[in-house]
């Protein structure tokens, strides 16, 4: 078998020593940051970047991939011992997770999470090595125009899938188009909107970008929160984590639906982990017996959104590998990053790099093989992490956040471009904007740019490229509908508020 | 709270700020040639963009202009102290050195959280300098001067 020879070949890469080096690294500060509450996964993958340029391209994802997916196994801990979501797609497992932890099950959870979150990541692993080369094979046979519809739905569905107003992460993406076209145009060589400035004549630096509204921004939020009590990690020994038979035998099916929904949200353009642990939540929610004992530290609450949250996280890769084309804000730096190495994802990608493509795939199984190490016998060292005080952590952040940004180009202009970045981000995310868009926007939009030219180039300026090649179309027809339903739910959003002003102001009156 | 008929300024200004923004683009684009269809120019895609936030930005403003909603206070501690470190860093790092940036720049930021006393900030400041020199400077080797001499 093809496929056989080629997972053959990825673990040959996986498991030399560099390979495992930094893949067991990537993973360990993904699990300490996504333990960290107040440091992101974005964050930390922007932080590690600069310091991947000395790597061989191969080794640097594997260990940016690592720190992605180990965040979130380290983000479910702090969920379940403190109440406060490590990162933002383990949410929803505060809503049974806490509740476990202060029935004194903390370890089950921790357990649970951890299993559940292996569970999802290798199904969907194996879902990703199945399907990759067959999306990456039929995208072989795309042109321009359907590239750029692609990316277009990929924008419109990230704006009507988010939570938050879909007008205002509409707008936000058009901020992060309108920074992705600072710089010099490859076409014309015309220098748009560098203001003089020699450091914006290539383009508004993506390190500098991502620090500033990720991590300046979460530290800004983060600071003045409630301080954190310290927790006793001797309480969490291996044996109290080990759940009764019954209950693993009762979670097996919540876990595999769990995946289910990660792999398909996951693997869809627009939509992340996020989104998906919700509706796992929801889902066993629907068809449990009981659903009252949801809030009310349901061991199911834990597992499918665990589940979700790495199955989504994985097949996240499908998309950003065989068309190129991220789904969330994290793919979308990832596949800059690849940018800077200087590899191309897309169909063309695992043909002419197998070795790198299958190698990275073979190290995600690795990495989640690692985690459940670190994860399991070696929660209490995770556990003592929660205790450091954030006036530590935070300055140091800051130092990390310089000194990787000073040190891609050694341009004083990109500290100040954080300073801007990150002042910028937290207004916007006080005022309901949610900075995540501008960086999908900032990273298709000279893509799709690109992709529009050609189009037209091909057709000789007729626009109707776009909607005779069946492709297309059927993209053409989904942004559409999506923009419609948008645009109904705006309207239905904007009566409710002025329906709820109107009652107010009669109230008051 | 009676809130109807009352202009949100942080809402509607965001909104003004963001067609002004909008504006600014279409208004270049122009300046940067349009192109024809077959042969798109560099000012076109600016162009778009810049319609459609202007586009945005209208609806925005006509649906949240009277939101309630309000900023909490700004925490300008915090602000104020993480970009005055930054600042400080970029213009220590070419000047009197890695080191001493890195002790400033650790510092002053954290001097932004209220609960954090002088002496922790000094150590902790210390502390990073120590690290930073032998991680990046010993270890790493990045081509930057430790010290202003």
């Amino acid at each position: 078998m093809d496929i056989l020879a080629n997972i053959a070949l990825g673990f040959e890469r996986a498991v030399s020593l560099d390979a495992l080096l930094f893949c067991f690294i990537g993973v360990t500060i993904g699990t300490f940051v996504g333990v960290l509450p107040g440091v992101g996964a974005m964050a930390a993958v922007a932080l590690c970047l600069p310091f991947t340029f000395y790597l061989d391209p191969t080794i640097a994802l594997i260990m940016l991939a690592g720190i992605f997916y180990g965040a979130q196994y380290g983000s479910s801990t702090a969920a379940i011992l403190l109440n406060v979501p490590g990162t933002v797609t383990s949410a929803v497992t505060c809503l049974d997770g806490y509740p476990m932890s202060q029935q004194g099950r903390a370890g089950v959870a921790l357990f649970i999470t951890t299993i559940a979150s292996f569970v999802g990541g290798t199904i969907a692993i194996i879902l990703m090595m199945m399907f990759t080369p067959v999306v990456a094979a039929l995208a072989l046979r795309f042109s321009s125009a359907e590239y750029f519809m692609i990316m277009l739905l990929g924008l419109v569905a990230a704006s009507t899938i988010s939570p938050g107003s879909h007008l205002k992460s509409l707008a936000m993406i058009g901020v992060g188009l309108a920074l992705g076209l600072v710089g010099t145009d490859i076409n014309t060589g015309t220098v748009r909107f560098s203001f003089g400035q020699l450091a914006l004549s290539d383009g508004v630096s993506l390190v500098a970008m991502a620090m500033g509204l990720f991590g300046v921004g979460e530290i800004l939020s983060s600071i003045g929160g409630a301080p954190r009590k310290p927790m006793d990690a001797k309480s969490i020994t291996l044996r109290s984590m080990l759940p009764s038979r019954s209950e693993v035998k009762s979670l097996i099916n919540p876990i595999l639906r769990g995946t289910g929904i990660g792999a398909i949200i996951g693997a869809l353009p627009g939509s992340g982990a996020t989104v998906a642990t919700f509706m796992a939540y929801a889902t066993e929610k629907r068809v449990a017996k009981d659903p009252s004992r949801f809030g009310h530290g349901a061991p199911e609450g834990v597992a499918a959104p665990e589940a979700a949250n790495n199955s989504a996280v994985q097949a996240a890769f499908m998309p950003t590998l065989s068309l190129g084309i991220p789904g969330d804000a994290l793919m979308a730096f990832l596949l800059g990053a690849m940018m800077i190495h200087g590899i191309v994802p897309g169909p063309r990608f695992l043909v002419e790099q197998p070795v790198m493509f299958w190698g990275l795939i073979a190290s995600f199984w690795i990495g989640n093989v690692i985690l459940v190490i670190l994860n399991l016998p070696l929660i209490g060292i995770w556990v003592r992490m929660l205790s450091i005080p954030y006036n530590i952590l935070f300055p140091a952040m800051l130092f990390f956040i310089c000194i990787g940004v000073y040190s891609v180009n050694f341009q004083v202009f990109d500290i100040y471009a954080v300073i801007v970045f990150g002042v910028l981000g937290f207004l916007m995310s006080k005022l309901g904007y949610s900075p995540a868009p501008i960086l999908l926007g900032f990273i298709l939009g000279p893509m799709m740019e690109e992709h529009f030219k050609r189009a037209l180039l091909m057709s000789r300026g007729d626009l109707a490229i776009f909607w005779e090649r069946p492709i297309s179309a059927v993209l053409l027809a989904a942004v559409v509908l999506l923009l419609i339903f948008s645009v109904r739910e705006i309207m239905r959003q904007g009566r409710a508020d002025k329906q709820r002003l109107i009652e107010e102001a009669q109230d008051a009156g | 709270m009676n809130t109807f008929g009352k202009t949100n300024w942080w809402e509607a200004g965001t909104a003004i700020l963001l067609f002004a923004l909008g504006a600014y683009l279409a208004w270049s684009g122009f300046g940067f040639g349009i192109g024809q269809l077959n042969r798109v120019g560099a000012g076109f895609f600016p162009l778009a963009v810049g319609v459609m936030l202007m586009g945005l930005a209208v609806a925005i403003f006509i649906q949240f202009r009277q939101s309630a909603a309000q900023p909490r206070k700004l925490p300008w501690r915090p602000i104020a102290a993480i970009a005055a470190g930054l600042v400080a860093f970029a213009l220590l790092v070419t000047t009197l050195g890695f080191v001493i940036a890195t002790a400033v720049l650790v510092f002053v930021t954290a001097l932004g959280d209220r609960t954090v006393h002088v002496r922790r900030a000094a150590i902790t400041a210390i502390a990073m300098a120590v690290f930073g020199y032998v991680v990046f400077i010993v270890l790493f080797r990045l081509p930057l001067n430790p010290f202003w001499w």
